[in-house]
């Protein structure tokens, strides 16, 4: 039997707190490594006037909301589940509001892009715009598709609170 | 009230015929024959005993005549335990052996009396005071990182993953400070800055289900303060610690061209006024932090008189006061913006929390070789937002927590010790958030300890409480404990535990009335304990005569839990959340931990633990745990230079609350958590010098982490401290 050797157990000791050091070289959080995630950018542009919006205590926030599922259950459970994206809560009594909306673990497919005010509890929402060609009450859901790593611009939600689109939910 | 006057009574009915005998003798180093003074020697399950004068020299006054195991101890010395017959005309002279590593010899918290380590059933760690001192830590919790299967989580501590984050709220490790529970009496969460560290003489943490004697919250385990005795002769320290939060490496975190600081002055006094032996500390903290509108001030007083009432036992008084103000902000902007509060953030908020107790033990020889150990306490907490009451923000919350308890130990047939004992709790709050309630919980607790049963130390015991809130129904709980302990050789033992372990709703949770990002919360009034059994097979093995003397402790444990409490999301017509009893979870893990010494004198202690959490209601990982927890230190003694190096480890949370995206941006950045600390101790006593100066790195290689969601963990800081002792 190998007889122990103080010194080499002392050796393999410092190799060991050695790694550890070099363990610790890990980056760690890193705010400039966000170029796995995509946005979309653009605006929601109420076309019915500044002047339209519903009172303060019927529009508490406003935020951008991306489904990956149209039709979806509703808004609340599908952020919770992954299956949609939000923004952060945007201005609102203006008439355009620039938005920007973060996808994580892009490529992804939107399948139903809107403007959503939230007029009581975290879960009652309201959509008063759709990312859409028309302006119809079904207003039919354009698709985006979302690459990895893209800014994808210039993306508008009009919104009409005299004639506001079918509620999905 | 009802309970002090009961003790009363029964101090007084009992007191019998004052003692007459003595025992005396010395207590000397094994080799140099030199005098240890300061050392420690009891009579075993008595916590009556002396302290070694400057001859080595002690007197045990007023004893019955009987057997009695004498336990004797000294910092950096082997304890020895001998049995001694009183009376006896002898003056014994006791030696004690150098010890070639530093480990806990004797504990107080795990079975509620004074054991040498290797004897208890459960598994328990030990932070000395100079493991704090030597690296400049300011708060307990910083310590508490570098506990092996401990993780902290902001207000959180999580023994062996017991505890994922919920806000500081209900606490699952019951808090003590000598023995005296310090859980706020509205969140039942602990506060990490309420003694000064100057004061603390160790930290003890009994891992596993510890409720068949601390009842509600030492659910996940035991985490107990023990304080400095006061001194027979005069000392006194003051200090200053200065330290700067160096620039973070990414252009965006940097909030400030100023380098942000923070400081300390404290100090403390011990010494004999002939009539009280008085303690006394002080502390004043003034953090910049490394975040924008994340500044602290805070300062902590505490005092302690003890005094030896001769025939009539040894009374100890403490109190403490502590204030911080703060700024009042809960999660960052974004990853992008760390250090910065959320867009909006109102800056001329603040909060102001204040901490007061004040405590009273009494420890008494009553008749025959029964022994008692009477506590009380009173702490108040104060939480004020200081917004208008007109404001819908404005919070304010005054809670005070009154606990007394009576412990009685009775000796027999040389080789039984039956513990047993009556606590009360009372928990009440005055709070616009949490309305206006009151919370009691009686107990009473008895525990037998059998030794010498086949090299064999059998513990048995049980805890019944009774739990009321106004409001709520009469909940009930037993708590069982089944303990084994197997000496398998002089320093090798085997242990065995299973035990039961519960935690009462705080009264925030089950009266909580409050609106937070969007949600109400609604009170709860059925909502009843949370409950775990838990079981652990270990080992501690000391190998002093080995190539290289070494302490090896393994564990494996498992605990199940059920009930346990959390807040409920309910979407309905009326949508809310309400704290309820929803979760079931089990957790296996191992434990492991090596201490041995580097190049004949360097220090080394390295722990591992590994955790499966698992929430059994839909088999994935349980919310905020994480599997691995590495921690390790070396200390590198050179002349009258220590150096220490400390590294931790904690793998990635793997599952968090995705009800957390409404609340915050990027709550998913998580990362594994690697951090270095370097400290060197400069030690100018041997200059004829009285100072100590420390200079220290934490978190040396500026590694950016989160431990609480939302919330950059402290930047490297960079600090001095010099202290003067006398």
């Amino acid at each position: 039997m190998e007889k122990f050797n103080f010194k080499k157990i002392c050796y393999y000791k410092v190799i060991l707190l050695s790694l550890l050091l070099l363990l610790s070289c890990q980056e760690g959080l890193d705010p400039t490594s966000q170029q796995e995630e995509s946005y979309l950018k653009g605006n929601v542009v109420v076309i019915s006037g500044a002047q339209s919006w519903p009172k303060p205590d019927s529009a508490l926030e406003l935020r951008v909301v991306g489904f990956k599922e149209y039709p979806p259950r509703d808004l609340f459970n599908e952020i919770i589940s992954n299956n949609a994206f939000i923004s952060d809560s945007l201005p609102r009594f203006v008439d355009t509001i620039p938005f920007q909306l973060k996808i994580e673990k892009p490529p992804v497919e939107i399948q139903y892009l809107v403007a959503a005010i939230r007029y009581g509890t975290i879960f009652e929402w309201k959509v008063i715009g759709v990312y859409s060609d028309e302006m119809t009450f079904e207003r039919k859901p354009k698709i985006i598709y979302v690459p990895k790593g893209k800014v994808l611009e210039n993306i508008s939600i009009l919104v009409d609170f005299r004639n506001l689109p079918k509620q999905p939910f | 009230m009802k309970l002090i006057l009961l003790y009363f009574v029964l101090f007084l009915s009992l007191i019998g015929p004052a003692f007459s005998q003595n025992l005396t003798g010395f207590v000397l180093d094994s080799i140099t024959k030199n005098p240890l003074i300061g050392a420690t020697v009891r009579l075993e399950g008595t916590n009556y005993g002396a302290l070694t004068n400057k001859e080595g020299k002690f007197f045990l006054t007023k004893i019955k005549k009987g057997k009695y195991s004498l336990i004797v101890s000294y910092v950096g010395y082997y304890t020895k335990r001998l049995v001694v017959t009183v009376p006896t005309n002898d003056t014994l002279t006791i030696l004690l052996g150098l010890r070639t590593i530093q480990t806990p010899e004797l504990i107080v918290s795990a079975t509620k009396k004074l054991q040498t380590v290797q004897e208890v059933p459960v598994s328990v760690s030990f932070v000395p005071s100079d493991f704090y001192q030597q690296r400049n830590f300011v708060r307990l919790d910083e310590a508490l990182r570098f506990v092996s299967g401990v993780i902290v989580n902001k207000d959180n501590i999580n023994i062996r993953g017991s505890s994922g984050f919920s806000f500081g709220l209900g606490s699952r490790v019951a808090y003590l400070v000598d023995g005296h529970p310090m859980l706020s009496g509205d969140n039942a969460d602990a506060k990490y800055d309420i003694v000064p560290v100057d004061v603390i003489n160790n930290i003890e943490i009994v891992k596993g289900a510890g409720s068949s004697l601390y009842g509600s919250s030492a659910i996940g385990g035991v985490l107990n303060i023990i304080t400095k005795e006061p001194s027979d002769t005069f000392s006194y320290s003051l200090k200053f610690q200065s330290g700067i939060y160096t620039k973070p490496k990414y252009e965006q975190w940097i909030y400030t061209n100023k380098l942000t600081t923070r400081s300390i002055f404290g100090g403390y006094f011990s010494g004999n006024l002939n009539f009280l032996k008085i303690l006394s500390g002080f502390n004043f903290v003034n953090d910049e932090s490394y975040r924008q509108f994340d500044k602290s001030r805070r300062y902590n007083l505490f005092a302690k008189f003890s005094k030896d009432l001769k025939n009539y036992g040894k009374v100890t008084l403490f109190g403490f006061h502590s204030s911080d103000r703060k700024n009042d902000w809960v999660y960052w902007n974004s990853l992008d913006s760390a250090t910065r509060p959320p867009t909006g953030t109102d800056l001329s908020r603040y909060l102001i929390s204040t901490k007061s107790n004040l405590s009273l033990e009494h420890k008494f020889i009553l008749a025959g070789n029964m022994f008692s150990n009477f506590r009380t306490s009173l702490f108040y907490t104060k939480l004020d937002n200081m917004l208008q009451p007109s404001n819908s923000e404005f919070r304010k919350s005054n809670s005070y927590s009154f606990n007394t308890e009576i412990q009685f130990n009775n000796h027999f047939r040389d080789n039984t010790l039956l513990s047993y004992g009556v606590s009360l709790t009372r928990n009440w709050v005055e709070s616009n958030i949490y309305g206006n309630h009151k919370q009691n919980l009686t107990s009473i607790y008895s525990q037998i300890e059998l030794q010498k049963f086949f090299n064999t130390i059998v513990t048995l015991g049980g805890r019944f409480d009774v739990e009321k809130s106004d409001s709520s129904k009469l909940y009930t709980e037993f708590s069982p404990k089944i303990g084994l302990n197997l000496s398998i050789g002089q320093y090798k033992s085997v242990r065995f535990s299973i035990g039961r372990g519960f935690r009462s709703p705080a009264l925030a949770e089950r009266f909580a009335t409050v609106k937070y990002g969007g949600f109400e919360v609604v009170p709860n009034y059925n909502l009843k304990s949370e409950f775990c059994w838990s079981a652990e097979l270990g080992s501690l093995f000391e190998f002093r005569n080995f190539v290289i003397p070494m302490v090896v402790d393994f564990s494996l444990f498992y605990s199940k839990y059920d009930d346990l409490i959390e807040p409920n999301f309910t979407i309905g017509e009326k949508p809310f959340i309400r704290f309820e009893n929803i979760a079931q979870a089990q957790i296996l893990g191992l434990e492991a931990s090596l201490k041995t010494l580097l190049f004949k004198s360097a220090p080394f202690f390295v722990g591992f633990t590994w955790l499966e959490p698992k929430d059994l209601k839909d088999s994935k990982i349980l919310k905020y745990r994480s599997r691995f927890n590495l921690v390790s230190s070396l200390s590198i003694p050179y002349k009258f230079i220590t150096t220490n190096v400390d590294f931790r480890y904690i793998s990635k949370i793997e599952r968090l609350d995705d009800i957390l995206k409404f609340l915050m941006e990027d709550y998913d950045a998580i990362v594994p958590i690697y951090v270095v600390d370097l400290s060197l101790n400069l030690d100018l006593t041997n200059f004829k010098l009285p100072f100590f100066i420390t200079l220290s790195a934490q978190n040396l290689l500026d590694y950016y982490y989160v431990e609480m969601v939302g919330n950059l963990a402290p930047t490297r800081l960079i600090s001095f401290r010099i202290q003067y002792k006398y």
